[in-house]
């Protein structure tokens, strides 16, 4: 077969051909049986052609405007830690536990640190090394709360002292002295009633953080249940396939059976 | 009525993404359907759908109107799936399931159609996948084009770079090799019952 007749047949198959060149090749077929031959096969080879389907995919592609770079969203696989979820759920747990009981526990560079009670004498403590940091940090100033106690305590014993240096001292004077010790009281009442304050606010704002972490982990917790449930869903799918298969094996028998 | 591809391109490149969008979702089927058949990857082809269309996106101002928006597409994609058989050093799969599920043939065929017509055609399709697969690049983008895609010869010649006689001949060995392949794995001219 000629290049030229190749050209032919194709134009011919396709429908390409000016009417001239058509009017040609028709004459040519009736007396050509290889070339009649070759169309008549060609014709049925596109016919078996248009089987070929690709499969039908979900499509959801559009094109959108790109964001800030800090607005992207990495893949889940690259943030989920396994066990960060308990560890959050256990950080709450202790936070709720250390503002009910009035708990501190701490692990710094100044070393490990438990206290309990509101006013943490050294008694209270337990300290591996180190003095107390958060001094530095403003936040409480366990310090200057102590020396404030002992200048009370020194201020007591001198009263005590000069109450019993003077037992026959007026009714005037007593008097003046419980307003002292009344006074003494009320100051270290409000010391006290400062230092829980300043405690609260600072327990409060860990919880609060900790309410953060764990709320953002509970999110990431959530997608990776759902993921989870993905994966659940795809072998669910992968039984019915099965089931599939069992019943076109059972249809393909029944139909030998029928033959 | 619906805008044509023109008035869709003209709006895009005056920055409406709706437009654009628009015109994803009237050519992403078929340009989907082009890369399968030239890769024959599924996944693959659905990557090289989306990048064609973000190209095309991003080239959207050097688009001057010379061809067809359909054609500048089709000659995006067609770039894309070359550049994915020469970095992967593959040659276009097949990628027919190794089953053919009765159950669901049924729900695709017409209430005329036996369940064994519906078997027989998803044979025949999967034996057309395979002889494809077996055809030179060259000769494969030719007949997907001309036959899935309903270009003319010049278009294809245009789109290709090559003489329109190098496309006919293409066209030709291509589809005399289809045929002698399906011929060997037992497919006869009459097998569709026409």
């Amino acid at each position: 077969m000629t290049c030229e007749s190749r050209e032919l047949i194709v134009g011919y198959l396709y429908d390409e051909l000016t009417d001239s060149e058509r009017r040609s090749f028709d004459a040519h077929l009736s007396v050509c049986d290889e070339c009649r031959g070759e169309v008549a096969g060609l014709k049925a080879t596109r016919s078996h052609l248009s089987l070929w389907a690709p499969p039908e995919p979900e499509f959801a592609f559009r094109v959108v405007r790109e964001q800030a770079p800090d607005a992207k969203v990495l893949p889940m696989r690259s943030r989920w830690k396994p066990g960060l979820g308990l560890a959050a759920a256990a950080v709450l747990v202790l936070a709720a536990a250390t503002a009910i009981a009035n708990l501190e526990v701490r692990y710094d560079a100044s070393g490990l640190v438990v206290r309990t009670g509101w006013a943490r004498g050294d008694g209270a403590t337990v300290q591996n090394t180190g003095q107390d940091s958060r001094a530095a940090n403003g936040a409480i100033q366990p310090a200057s709360f102590r020396s404030e106690l002992q200048a009370l305590e020194r201020r007591l014993r001198d009263l005590e002292i000069s109450a019993a240096a003077r037992p026959s001292a007026g009714s005037l004077q007593t008097a003046s002295a419980r307003m002292d010790d009344a006074e003494m009281l009320r100051r270290v009442r409000q010391i006290v009633g400062d230092a829980e304050s300043r405690q609260q606010i600072i327990v409060a704002e860990r919880l609060l953080e900790v309410m953060r972490d764990f709320d953002r982990q509970r999110q990431v917790d959530l997608a990776a249940i759902e993921r989870g449930l993905g994966t659940y869903q795809g072998l669910t799918n992968a039984e019915i396939a099965q089931q599939r298969d069992m019943l076109n094996q059972l249809y393909r028998v029944a139909a030998r059976q029928e033959k | 009525m619906a805008s044509s591809d023109e008035e869709l391109v003209a709006r895009s490149m005056g920055g409406d993404l709706d437009s654009f969008n628009q015109l994803v979702l009237r050519w992403e089927r078929p340009i989907y359907a082009l890369a399968y058949r030239v890769i024959g990857r599924e996944e693959d082809a659905r990557d090289v759908a989306q990048e064609t269309f973000l190209r095309a996106f991003r080239a959207l101002s050097g688009f001057k109107g010379q061809a067809k928006f359909s054609s500048w597409l089709y000659r995006i994609t067609l770039n894309l799936c070359r550049d994915w058989i020469r970095k992967e050093r593959r040659t276009p799969v097949s990628q027919a399931p190794e089953g053919i599920d009765i159950i669901e043939l049924a729900g695709e065929g017409t209430p005329a159609e036996s369940i064994e017509q519906l078997v027989g055609r998803k044979q025949l399709g999967r034996a057309v996948s395979k002889a494809m697969a077996m055809l030179p690049e060259e000769q494969r983008t030719a007949i997907i084009l001309k036959e899935y895609h309903g270009l003319t010869f010049q278009e294809i010649a245009d789109m290709l770079d090559c003489p329109l006689s190098t496309v006919k001949t293409r066209l030709y060995q291509g589809l005399s090799v289809v045929r002698k392949q399906l011929e060997e794995a037992g497919v006869k001219p009459d097998s569709l019952g026409k």
